[in-house]
């Protein structure tokens, strides 16, 4: 068995050794930290399930829709669809230790799943957030409230 | 409707021994995401819910840290059928506060 099928197995919870499992955990988080690096190089990277102009999962949609309203361009925000790379699905959960998707990061720190993004949207603290890391440019902010 | 399964009545007694709650809502919206591709192989009626849980354990902690103390308290059920909960995590002062 190729150690790809056994780390899917174990990511699907199939394998019931935890020897195994915690030998392949620990292959799992060095192979995929290095891949989640992009974590640390991009402004906003967001983890979801479908892509941004087609998400597979509420949760994951109303982030998109809360990034997109802040006034971010999607086409510099570096997103992944965990649906599509089992190994990445779980490799996030434990880079984070944060059990669900979506997951957004702004400046290589995590910020939290959709319950804490939408009230971040909502009281204003991603706002005041994304214009203290120069993501988003207050004079277009205004511009768009004026519409 | 709320189906009330194990996997929700080992959440609710671990939240109530917990963190002492005020006040807690536990409904299984497992339903509302059957369809999605994420869920095509799976079975069970306890994969979504959503918790509001009011407590005086979270005075003083960031929402980001009162979504870890509830994650961590329900690891296990994470790791079985568990795939996502909706939390709204609020001390009593804050619900005063925004009536």
């Amino acid at each position: 068995m190729s150690l790809r099928s056994l780390t899917r197995l174990n990511a699907n919870n199939e394998i019931k050794s935890p020897l195994v499992s915690s030998i392949l955990c620990r292959y799992l988080s060095d192979s995929l930290k290095k891949s989640l690096e992009s974590v640390q190089k991009n402004d906003v990277v967001l983890f979801m399930k479908g892509t941004p102009n087609r998400p597979e999962c509420g949760f994951s949609r109303a982030v998109v829709q809360i990034l997109t309203a802040q006034g971010l361009d999607f086409s510099k925000i570096k997103t992944y669809n965990v649906l599509a790379d089992n190994e990445l699905r779980e490799g996030v959960k434990e880079y984070s230790q944060w059990p669900t998707v979506p997951q957004v990061y702004i400046k290589g720190e995590f910020i939290g799943g959709c319950d804490i993004v939408l009230n971040m949207h909502h009281n204003g603290e991603l706002e005041d957030l994304l214009l203290k890391e120069g993501l988003v440019d207050p004079k277009n902010e205004l511009e768009q409230e004026e519409k | 409707m709320t189906e009330v399964g194990p996997i929700y009545q080992s959440i609710q007694q671990k939240l109530t021994k917990a963190f002492n709650p005020t006040s807690l809502e536990i409904i299984n919206e497992s339903h509302l995401h059957a369809h999605h591709q994420a869920m095509k192989d799976v079975t069970s009626k306890e994969t979504h819910f959503c918790i509001s849980i009011v407590s005086d354990h979270f005075e003083g902690k960031k929402l980001i840290q009162r979504h870890r103390l509830i994650y961590e308290l329900l690891n296990e059920e994470m790791n079985m059928s568990v795939h996502a909960l909706s939390i709204k995590a609020k001390t009593s002062k804050e619900v005063s506060e925004s009536n």
